[in-house]
């Protein structure tokens, strides 16, 4: 790549190393090698099945949680390999927050919502614990809007806020990195919108990994693309050179709506 | 290429390719016709001419809705988005081109029928002009980014020639000083050609911008060339 | 006479509606008819007398079934306080961790089998290992077997109910870098707990009438009863004595035991359908 590489902008966060996946004896991802930069946005697009989110929940050790699913390569996080069995799950996590496609608020209020995440990792006071939950809330853009219903249940909400409250839920516990796998597929124009632009101001303090189905997504939140094909990174690199002047005939072909 | 999967995004890149063809070819007969009318004192076929410009203006705003119907559907990228660009930067030269063969025609008008006996290097600026006009008609319709990058280079040789005209009218003027209006006249066509050549330039420096995404306006011929060689390898 | 197609099919769909309807308000009229009938000859025997006197021999004044409903009570209880961690935790089980292996569907077969076994058969079983071995008829057995009949329902609404939980909330929990046990108990869990619940006072409700498991283990007494290791007083043991006695009174009070149960099963179905409907707001 000739451009500037992620780790010559603002350091790397995660380097990824001949990434392999296996659900059972069938490989899904091959020798994924590449950079996420620090305090940027990073977009995955590609067709589906494509692994980009099979890919990124390798980020978490999301797929430990099923039987017969496998990884082999590297994932460096400062240097740690998080996929070594050695290394603690619940730190890795700590560290890396997951927001899914579908917003899952926990059957209690909102504010044990972000309570429960925040009393996990330590032994806060009553008051610190409200202070944290009320930063995590405006972080997420939903302080205003849900200042006054702080003990209604967190299913109470819209779709758009149960969605803002789930990354209030993951920003509360101060994670590095922010994975996201389709956030606003779920969600309504104005809502999604939204969303984008918390995006955009989270980056200032997370690095932020975004699967996304929606190309125009893409383009107006991410610092970097990632296009991937059948299992294999394709091409990655600066979001408006992919999206301009894409080096491979495949990305081309993908992104002008020219596949299959 | 292949098709896209939206059929009708195919269709409109067909409609603005066929609008530009269009305007290529009248602009074309356009110049070539002014040019004759010129030599023959042809005072009817200038004022055609000049006719003739309307409908290149007329395909200029139909293109354009062309393009802007393609970004507000189709959200054009990547090899897509620099098409469209590049058409729309392309169509305004075109239309540029033909108003450049209505000056021509206005001077035409005021030569008042008198056929030119001292042409100078006119005819040979005439050649080039045709020639390169074809070319880059063919750069675009290719896709041609090496041959857009070859008309770049030869658009010297219309400057040196205009410069020639010059030089050498102005000695035919001190000689002959009956012949000075017709001379001035003489040299106004000679630098329009001139003019002509740029544009010409403009519409190749945009092929190669659809072409590979490289942006060549405003760099040094040579540059260009080490641009195509060197950016070809991965 | 020629009928048309649309005529024939105009009558047929009449001809099935009637059909149908009929048969609906024949289960309704039945319904209505044995309700009607409890209530009617039942209610008379409901004075505070009947919940804490003890029953009297035919022909004396008085009386009551405070024996055979505290009874009912202690053992109803003990049963649940056996088959609902039993039954919840093989619902854990068999929801997180035998999901697809052979010993968890194994397990779900059983149980499935054990839902339709006969009470009575399940009786005679208890009467076996306990009734035979301990010497006497007990409280205990009867409890025992009442939680045996419990459990399958337990089990397989627990499991049930835990499925319904999605698996994105079960990972969003672990994202957040929960370890699996807190998952479950204050996420899972939680989230089926109305279901869960629901389950288990289904349970209660279905085996609250059961007489034949009783009448190996428990038997029945006239007395008060404290000590689970005796044969204990029930009501449904009692309808079915009382029922079958020529007394007059008797009878009288095997109405208001079959009114009470009747009213306390009904009572107990129509709260949870409440909690079902005040969850399925949210």
């Amino acid at each position: 790549m000739k451009d500037t590489t992620p780790s010559e902008v603002s350091g790397t966060a995660i380097s990824v190393r001949n990434l392999n996946f296996y659900y059972g004896d069938k490989q899904v991802l091959f020798d994924n090698t590449l950079d996420i930069a620090k305090n940027r946005v990073t977009a995955f697009i590609g067709p589906s099945g494509c692994g980009k989110s099979t890919h990124i929940r390798c980020y978490n050790r999301m797929f430990n949680l099923y039987k017969g699913h496998r990884a082999e390569g590297e994932i460096l996080l400062d240097g740690i390999n998080v996929l070594d069995t050695k290394t603690s799950k619940l730190h890795l996590r700590h560290r890396v927050g997951m927001i899914f496609q579908k917003p899952t608020p926990f059957p209690m209020s909102v504010f044990d919502n972000i309570a429960y995440g925040l009393k996990l990792h330590n032994n806060y006071r009553r008051d610190e614990i409200e202070f944290r939950v009320k930063n995590a809330l405006k972080g997420a853009a939903l302080w205003d809007e849900v200042a006054d219903k702080l003990h209604h249940p967190g299913t109470a909400l819209s779709g758009g806020q149960q969605q803002r409250l789930c990354i209030a839920r993951a920003v509360a516990i101060e994670p590095e990195i922010i994975l996201m796998d389709e956030p606003c597929s779920a969600l309504d124009p104005l809502a999604t919108a939204k969303i984008e632009e918390l995006i955009i101001e989270l980056k200032q303090k997370f690095t932020i990994v975004i699967v996304t189905h929606n190309m125009q997504q893409a383009v107006r939140v991410s610092d970097f693309t990632a296009f991937f094909y059948l299992g294999k990174l394709i091409e990655f690199d600066k979001t408006n050179t992919i999206f301009t002047k894409p080096k491979k005939q495949q990305t081309n072909d993908y992104i002008t709506g020219r596949f299959g | 290429m292949k098709k896209h999967t939206l059929t009708p995004f195919d269709t409109e890149i067909d409609q603005l390719n066929m609008l530009i063809y269009s305007m290529f070819k009248i602009s074309r007969k356009n110049i070539k016709h002014s040019l004759k009318a010129m030599m023959e004192g042809d005072i009817e076929l200038a004022q055609e001419v000049i006719k003739d410009d309307e409908a290149v203006n007329a395909l200029e705003v139909q293109a354009d809705e062309v393009a802007r119907n393609i970004i507000i559907h189709y959200q054009p990228t990547a090899s897509d988005l620099r098409f469209v660009f590049a058409a729309i930067k392309i169509v305004t030269d075109l239309e540029r081109l033909s108003d450049m063969a209505v000056s021509i025609a206005d001077n035409v008008i005021t030569m008042d029928g008198i056929i030119p006996q001292y042409l100078a290097s006119i005819p040979m600026m005439q050649e080039m002009v045709l020639e390169q006009l074809k070319s880059v008609r063919h750069a675009h319709q290719d896709n041609n980014a090496q041959l857009a990058q070859s008309i770049i280079e030869r658009n010297h040789l219309i400057n040196e020639e205009f410069t020639n005209t010059q030089r050498v009218m102005l000695t035919h003027m001190a000689e002959n000083p009956t012949t000075i209006s017709q001379c001035v006249v003489l040299t106004n066509i000679a630098k329009v050609l001139e003019r002509i050549g740029d544009h010409i330039t403009n519409i190749a420096e945009m092929v190669i911008y659809s072409a590979m995404g490289f942006e060549v306006r405003h760099i040094a011929a040579e540059d260009i060339k080490k641009l195509l060689t060197g950016g070809d390898d991965e | 006479m020629r009928i048309s197609r649309e005529t024939r099919r105009r009558l047929t769909s009449h001809a099935v509606l009637v059909a149908s309807t009929g048969a609906a308000m024949l289960g309704i009229v039945m319904l209505i008819w044995i309700l009607g009938d409890v209530v009617l000859k039942g209610i008379s025997a409901i004075t505070p007398a009947f919940f804490i006197e003890l029953p009297t021999p035919p022909g004396m004044e008085g009386g009551g079934l405070g024996n055979a409903i505290l009874g009912t009570l202690l053992m109803t209880v003990t049963a649940a306080l056996m088959a609902v961690p039993a039954g919840v935790l093989a619902g854990i089980y068999l929801s997180e961790f035998g999901r697809d292996n052979v010993f968890g569907q194994i397990i779900r077969s059983l149980a499935d089998i054990l839902m339709s076994a006969p009470s009575i058969v399940i009786g005679v079983f208890v009467y076996l290992i306990m009734v035979k071995t301990m010497g006497h008829f007990s409280g205990w057995a009867g409890a025992v077997s009442l939680a045996i009949l419990m459990l399958p329902l337990v089990i397989r609404t627990s499991e049930e109910m835990l499925r319904l939980v999605p698996n994105e909330m079960r990972e969003a929990a672990l994202a957040l870098g929960a370890p699996y046990w807190s998952m479950m108990l204050h996420i899972a869990f939680r989230a089926a707990k109305t279901g869960i619940i629901t389950g288990v006072m289904l349970a209660v409700a279905r085996v609250a009438g059961e007489t034949a498991p009783l009448l190996f283990t428990a038997l029945n007494s006239p007395y008060w009863v404290n000590n689970m290791n005796e044969p204990m007083p029930n009501l449904t043991v009692t309808l079915f004595n009382y029922a079958m006695s020529p007394y007059n009174d008797w009878q009288q009070l095997a109405w208001g035991a079959a009114f009470l149960i009747t009213l306390s099963v009904l009572a107990v179905t129509l709260l949870t359908r409440l909690l079902l409907r005040t969850r399925s707001h949210r």
